[in-house]
């Protein structure tokens, strides 16, 4: 039964990429093995939808709803709660925390992202301190403020934006614990952050800014006290701790293939190992704009990579890299976008506008004649156009960037015909 | 393909009056700022050297493989055997994951922050016209099924909702 289990595509993952990988092996191959390993007991979920099932915007099964598949009908094994240990390239083996060993033709790592716990929480097993990262997470908070109460959210990135939010939604009290001198310091600029900590604040969330945390303590009762620099005090009944991710490849770190910023992989998404890819939140990636490999952490370059590397693990040659940053944050119809690299400094012409009422702002950065980033706060309609604009179009005529900052609120003319 | 049901414009005939896009707010009662369907001017130079005015409707194609499905984290958008793509408001969670992955820019996030989007005026009759259709004053937008328009027509339509945008929007043939 060797051969035939050789031809295995084993898929370590169960998230956005992952998924998306066993579907494009079945769309072009209905009949090749295909094995899906979580790290997570029962079915797939989707992470990003976390917030909103706390928040109570979605029911409990909206989170499986979008990754719902049909795996026996299609022939798929799927296994759950047993995370990948080990691996071995030469064997062409992974090995899982039960002792299953699992051999494979082509192998798809896409094991994501684990979020930061900082050395200062070690040792400190209190219920109500945790990420919002997995399901788990996510149950604990949602049954802990229940009934009301307050929360920390320590960090100020895009996580911690969208927990902050989720919670204040839900009518929580919310303190925002951000180093920085702004929230969401690598996407936005000093405008549009101002702009999204002021409506924050109007949801009751409370931004502390160049604010870091000194010590967190456990009160009797179960409160968690938390000291600022600066001498300040909070007691909250949760701390949710959002202070970055790294990823997901502490299992690979006797191969070739670890590295600490993830893993490299070709136009391909190929690994330096054949017949081994990587998708999704581990993989470096081209950046379509700076064409540096990073990983971009992000739900949509996770799902089309998936695609890409399981095209390619069925036989295609699907070239699959050059993502785009993008991210998108609203708080219930007063939104911001950030899109490309709008906070490029070298060589970049850079463009602000901003409406009289001071609630819709635009900052547009080219490099010579390419448009490289917009950041877009208040009046969104056009978000859509983009996308393409800034992955697509290399060069723009003169008279197009000129029509561009001649209409700034509106860039859907100046897309058309390109 | 029995039951599909498509818009299609013919760019000679629009004269970018915006008619269709204060019917469709009207009829599917948007609020200020999303458009469900906007008509985009577009200079064209011509061989003479003088310019002239196209116009494109840009809204929601209803993409027979609409990348904004598979796109979605929540489940939320689906495509009904007439291909009419809709969003089910209550899985939604206004993420823009399907913004980022629709090649025409058609997703819309209203004042609650989810997405709308054209929906074929899915609560009329689906024999009857849609609100855009029946107030373009020059014929420029036909809905219907494919098999009812003549294959002259179909040719001079540049934007065929559904057919044509897989294509492009999947990057495979
Ligand atoms: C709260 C929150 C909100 C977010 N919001 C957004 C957003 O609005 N927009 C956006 O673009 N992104 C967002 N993200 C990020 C987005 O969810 C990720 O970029 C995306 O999920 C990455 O997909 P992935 O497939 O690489 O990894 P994941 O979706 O994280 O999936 C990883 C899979 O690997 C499994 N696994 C882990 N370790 C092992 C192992 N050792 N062996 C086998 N399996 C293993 C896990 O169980 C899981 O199934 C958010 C994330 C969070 C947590």
């Amino acid at each position: 039964m060797r051969p035939e289990k050789k031809e295995r595509m084993l898929i370590l993952g169960a998230g956005a990429a992952g998924l998306s990988a066993a579907d494009a092996i079945r769309s072009v191959n209905p009949d090749s093995p295909v094995t899906i390993v979580s790290g997570e007991k029962g079915l797939p979920y989707a992470r990003m939808a976390l917030p909103y099932y706390i928040s109570g915007k979605i029911p409990v099964k909206g989170i499986f709803t979008g990754m719902r598949r049909d795996f026996s009908g299609r022939k798929i094994e799927y296994i759950p709660g047993d995370p990948a240990v080990g691996l071995d390239t030469h064997r062409q083996k992974v090995l899982l925390r039960s002792g299953l060993a699992l051999e494979y033709g082509k192998l798809l790592v896409a094991t994501g992202s684990v979020p930061e716990y900082p050395d200062m929480l070690a040792g400190l097993d209190a219920p109500g301190i945790c990420n919002l990262w997995t399901l788990k997470d996510a149950l604990q908070i949602k049954r802990r403020i229940e009934h009301g109460g307050a929360i920390a959210v320590w960090g100020a990135g895009f996580v911690a934006f969208m927990a902050a939010k989720a919670l204040a939604m839900h009518g929580r009290k919310v303190y925002l614990i951000c180093r920085a001198n702004r929230i969401l310091r690598r996407v936005l600029d000093e405008g549009a952050a101002g702009l999204m900590e002021h409506a924050l604040s109007e949801k009751g969330v409370v931004c502390l800014k160049d604010t870091n945390v000194e010590h967190i303590g456990v009160l009797k009762g179960g409160k968690k006290h938390i000291v600022l620099d600066g001498g300040r005090e909070l007691a909250v009944d949760v701390l949710i701790v959002a202070l970055g991710t790294r990823p997901n490849t502490g299992f690979l770190h006797e191969t070739p293939l670890a590295g600490k910023k993830g893993l490299e992989v070709d136009e391909y998404l190929g690994t330096r190992i054949p017949g081994i890819y990587a998708a999704g939140d581990l993989a470096l990636v081209r950046d379509c704009v700076t064409g540096e490999r990073i990983a971009h952490a992000l739900w949509s370059a996770a799902v089309r990579e998936g695609r890409g590397a399981g095209l390619n693990m069925a036989g295609d040659r699907h070239q699959c890299d050059l993502s785009l940053l993008m991210n998108v944050i609203d708080l219930g119809g007063y939104g911001a976008v950030s899109v490309g690299h709008p906070l490029l400094a070298n060589n970049t012409e850079v463009y602000q506008f901003a409406d009289k009422a001071g609630k819709a702002y635009r900052r547009l950065v080219f490099q010579d004649r390419r448009l490289i980033g917009a950041i877009i706060v208040g009046r969104c309609t056009d978000t859509g156009f983009f996308p393409a604009l800034i992955r697509g179009v290399p060069e723009l005529t003169q008279a197009r960037k000129q029509k561009i900052l001649r209409f700034p609120w509106n860039i859907a003319p100046a897309l058309l015909g390109l | 393909m029995e039951g599909t049901r498509v818009l299609y414009f013919d760019m000679e005939r629009c004269v970018g009056c915006h008619a269709c896009e204060t019917a469709c707010k009207i009829e599917n009662n948007i609020s200020i700022g999303p458009k469900w369907i906007e008509v985009v001017q577009h200079d064209v130079l011509k061989d003479d050297g003088t310019w002239t005015m196209k116009f494109m409707p840009m809204n929601c194609r209803h993409c027979a493989k609409a990348p904004c499905i598979p796109a979605c984290p929540t489940g939320a958008i689906e495509q009904g055997a007439d291909r009419v793509v809709l969003v089910n408001s209550r899985l939604c969670i206004g993420c823009a994951e399907c913004l980022q992955a629709c090649p025409f820019g058609a997703p819309q996030f209203g004042p609650g922050g989810l997405m709308e989007k054209c929906t074929l005026c899915a609560h009329r009759d689906p024999e009857a016209p849609t609100a855009c259709e029946q107030f373009c004053p020059v014929g420029a937008i036909r809905s219907g099924r494919p098999q009812e328009l003549s294959s002259q027509k179909r040719k001079q339509c540049l934007f065929i909702a559904a057919a044509g945008v897989t294509a492009r929007s999947t990057g495979e043939a």
